[in-house]
Parts: C-alpha cells; sequence; structure tokens
C-alpha cells in the first residue's frame, strides 16, 4: 500500500497504526498539479493528512485527517471541505479527533465539540453512502489528550477492514459505528441543547420574505431559480473588505450547513432548501476581484455548493 | 536532511538518551504530544500572540530542554532561544503551563531550563545555546555544548 501524507511525521505515526504498513512507502501530498491524477482529484477542495492507496490498482482506500484541536465555533469547517471531497469520491473518510479535551491558558476550561459536525457527518454518509467516521481522541480526567499509545487503539481496530479485500460499504462494524456517532449526537444535543437547532449565522427564511428582503440585488432570473425551494438557509459571513481573501473556516462550514439543513442527494442542486452565502460588508465587484473561481486556487471552494453569493449590492446566482 | 527528519531525529536520540517527551510542535502536520507555549511576559494573558511554541520540550531528573529543529544552524533560532534565556519571567510562565498540563509536578518546577537547537550543522560552540547535531545514523549525533558551561546539557 501508498501512503501520500502532508508530512513525514503523520506518516510515520499512521504506519505505526498496522504491521500491514511496514512496507508502505511515503510520498509526501504536493501542491496542486504536482501530484498523481489521483491524488490531484481527492486534493482538489483541499488537502487530507492521509491518503492511503492500493499500490496494484493504484485505488484509493481511505482518506484520513487527524487534529489534535476539540471542533468548536469556527473551527469546526476548517476541514470539512476535504472530507466532503472524499466522499463525492466514494472514499471512506476518518476524522480522528478530540470529542472534548481541555483548551490551555489564564482561561482554562474544557472544550466540547460542536456536535453540529457529528450529524453533518452522518448526513454525508448517508447522501454519498459513503463511510464519513468520527474518531474521537480520549482525553484523560483533566482534560488531556491520551498520549500513551492507547489513544490509538480505535483506529488500529477499524482500519484493516478498509484494505480488506472483502471490504463493503455496509458491513456490521460500520454500522456500529454509525450507530455510536448518532448515539454521540443524541446525548450531546440532550446536554447541549443549541445543536439541534441552526446556529445564530445561520437562519431559516420562507424564500418569498429573502427576494422581498433584497428586491433590489436581484435579477428576474435569480429570482425564478430562488423560487424553485420554498425555503432558504441563509449563512451570514460579516468578512470586512480587508480580510475578505480567505476561505478558512467559511468554505467549510457552508459545507456542513449543506448537509445538515439543505441537501438532499450528492450533488449541490440537489436540496430542499437554497444554500446562500450572505456577505452584508461586501460589494460583488470587490468579491470577483478578490475571490475568483479560479481552480488553481482554494477561492473556488467558494462556489462549490451554494445557490448563490449575495452581496451588499448585487447576487451572484450559481445554480 | 529535511526539517521533518530533523524533528523525528531528534526526538528518537532524546528518548535514546533518557529524555522524556512532554511536548512539542512539528515543524508540519501534527504529532501526538501536547502543543506548549513559552509566552512573552507582557502577552500573557492574550492568548497565543507573541508567544513561541518550541518543536520540542523533554526532560530528565536533571533538567527541562527546549530545542528547535531546522535542517542547517539557524542564528534566528538561536537569538529566539536567547530571548527566553535571558528573561526568568518567561521561564517562570513556562513552567506554570508545564505545571498545569500536568507534564511536570511540584518537585520538578525547580529544574534548569537548558536550550538546543538541533540540526545537520556541525558548528563551532555557540556561547549559550547547546547544538544537537542530528545524522540518520544515530551513533553520528553528538551535542556540541556552549562555551558557558553552566548552560551545557548534561
Amino acid at each position: 500500500m501508498l501512503i501520500y501524507a502532508d508530512s513525514l511525521i503523520e506518516f510515520k505515526w499512521f504506519q505505526s497504526l498496522s504491521k500491514d504498513f511496514n512496507d508502505s512507502k511515503y510520498i509526501k501530498i504536493m501542491g496542486r498539479n504536482e501530484n498523481p491524477l489521483i491524488v490531484e482529484e481527492i486534493i482538489k477542495y483541499d488537502r487530507p493528512d492521509i491518503i492511503l492507496v492500493d499500490e496494484e490498482s493504484q485505488q484509493p482506500l481511505l482518506v484520513l485527517e487527524k487534529t489534535r484541536e476539540v471542533p468548536t465555533g469556527h473551527n469546526v469547517g476548517q476541514r470539512t471541505a476535504r472530507m466532503v471531497r472524499a466522499a463525492e469520491m466514494g472514499i471512506p473518510f476518518i476524522f480522528y479527533m478530540p470529542f472534548k479535551a481541555r483548551k490551555h491558558g489564564k482561561m482554562t476550561t474544557i472544550l466540547d465539540m460542536n456536535a453540529r459536525l457529528i450529524k453533518a457527518m452522518l448526513n454525508i454518509w448517508e447522501i454519498h453512502k459513503t463511510p464519513a467516521i468520527l474518531i474521537n481522541w480520549k482525553c484523560d480526567a483533566n482534560g488531556e489528550l491520551i498520549n500513551d499509545g492507547t489513544q490509538n487503539e480505535r483506529l488500529k481496530e477499524i482500519l484493516p477492514m478498509f484494505y480488506s479485500k472483502d471490504f463493503v460499504k455496509n458491513n456490521s462494524l460500520l454500522a456500529r459505528i454509525k450507530n455510536e456517532m448518532l448515539n454521540e449526537y443524541e446525548e450531546r444535543v440532550i446536554e447541549f441543547k443549541n445543536y439541534a437547532h441552526p446556529p445564530k449565522s445561520l437562519q431559516l427564511y420562507k424564500t418569498k420574505e429573502l427576494i422581498e428582503a433584497h428586491n433590489k440585488e436581484l435579477s428576474e432570473k435569480d429570482i425564478k431559480k430562488l423560487m424553485i425551494f420554498k425555503e432558504s438557509a441563509v449563512y451570514k459571513i460579516g468578512m470586512l473588505p480587508k480580510s475578505s481573501k480567505r476561505q478558512d473556516p467559511y468554505t467549510g462550514m457552508q459545507f456542513i450547513y449543506d448537509f445538515l439543513y439543505c441537501r438532499v442527494g450528492p450533488t449541490p442542486e440537489q436540496k430542499k432548501r437554497n444554500l446562500i452565502l450572505y456577505f452584508p460588508n461586501l460589494e460583488k465587484e470587490f468579491w470577483l476581484k478578490t475571490n475568483p473561481d479560479n481552480k488553481n486556487t482554494k477561492s473556488s471552494n467558494w462556489y462549490l455548493c451554494a445557490n448563490g453569493l449575495l452581496f451588499r449590492n448585487g447576487y451572484l446566482r450559481l445554480r | 536532511m529535511s526539517e521533518d527528519e530533523i524533528y523525528i531525529y531528534t526526538k528518537e536520540w532524546l528518548i535514546a538518551k533518557g529524555y522524556d517527551i512532554l511536548g512539542g510542535q512539528p515543524p508540519n502536520g501534527s504529532d501526538d504530544i501536547p502543543v506548549v507555549e513559552i509566552k512573552k511576559e507582557k502577552n500573557q494573558n492574550k492568548g497565543s500572540k507573541g508567544s513561541f511554541k518550541p518543536d520540542l520540550v523533554a526532560k530528565d531528573s536533571k533538567e527541562i530542554l527546549v530545542v528547535e529543529c531546522k535542517p542547517k544552524y539557524d542564528k534566528d533560532d538561536e537569538e529566539k532561544l536567547n530571548q527566553v534565556l535571558i528573561k526568568k519571567k518567561r521561564q517562570q510562565l513556562f513552567v506554570e503551563e508545564l505545571l498545569q498540563r500536568r507534564l511536570i509536578n511540584e518537585s520538578e518546577k525547580n529544574l534548569k531550563i537548558k536550550f538546543c537547537l538541533a540540526n545537520n550543522s556541525k558548528i563551532a560552540p555557540l556561547q549559550t545555546i547547546n547544538n544537537i547535531f542530528i545524522s540518520d545514523n544515530s551513533k553520528e549525533c553528538l551535542v556540541i555544548r556552549p562555551t558557558n558551561a553552566d548552560l551545557g546539557i548534561s
């Protein structure tokens, strides 16, 4: 097997998870347009930490992302695009990260993950019929991440399934993992009730009301397209002009909101609601200069799943 | 050698020499060890602004090591370590962080902190900072201790 990795350190860590990887070669994931075609396709939106590839067939077996950060607030979205890309290609994805851990500093506290991520991953799994798995990097009673080697046990247990010749995406182990994720989500929603509802940055509107409020920015064709869906989810992004040439974490969050509140099928057109990205502080012309749909840069991620981008002086219809 | 390789071999060398790895931040990607910070004394209440995250932090029964890894000797890293060496307050904040994270215990809080560069450069001894010459052949790794003998690692 070949292990494409973002760094030698992550390769060494991943290789240590199974003796089956002892002879696996390390191949660094390079920048865009510098990798084999299959890797280029996987990193189209964003670079994951690990891509496991069958050397003989050159087929990707698994994409994995590892982080020490508890996904809270907006940082939940930082790694979502790479996960969605794997699912779109039918490649199982594992997101290995702490569900809770201590944040250090003067105001030290235990952080708990944003449960919406679990639900979004379950929806991605369901819609793309491809495992999108969350594995908890456990912490001790003080909230410190465990690093005595036992933290990797769960990963070690499930990894062999992905390179087994008999692997199917609906086996009993995957069903159990999915069920564990669902239980985790439900328990967290009982404890943190706000996660059952959209966050403040995402408002649900009747599409008619949205059109009335932004009539000046919309053309007849825009309105016709928007009216396909009775409801719209509007993700308000408060970026200012001086900080508008960026993607993280917003382009990842759009996927989370799409899969939580809009998406019903594998393509971005298959929705039950419009997804609108709303930039109240930016003008359309300025946006097109700073964040064009250039496939060679990450700014193209802004154009991947929303129905349109709404600015203070205009609207950009995407689909 | 790449920065990643220097990091990996330095970590292996420290473990072989009997040090416990307490934390650090690899040059690329993420490792299993905690990321610790040496804060600037003026920014101690302002999150991580102005603070510095050592590549590796290790301890044995005599000392705590702060290590910066680069493929070749790096003057800026030497200066960065010297800035901590001369500021007792920053060292104190660092020890407090290690205590808060339970990476050291109360009895270890007075261990002397020593500062090291790790690279693939065989250089003349520096004045205050240790230089660990790192090779992929562990037998060739060696410590070039500073001219100020009190600051040399044991």
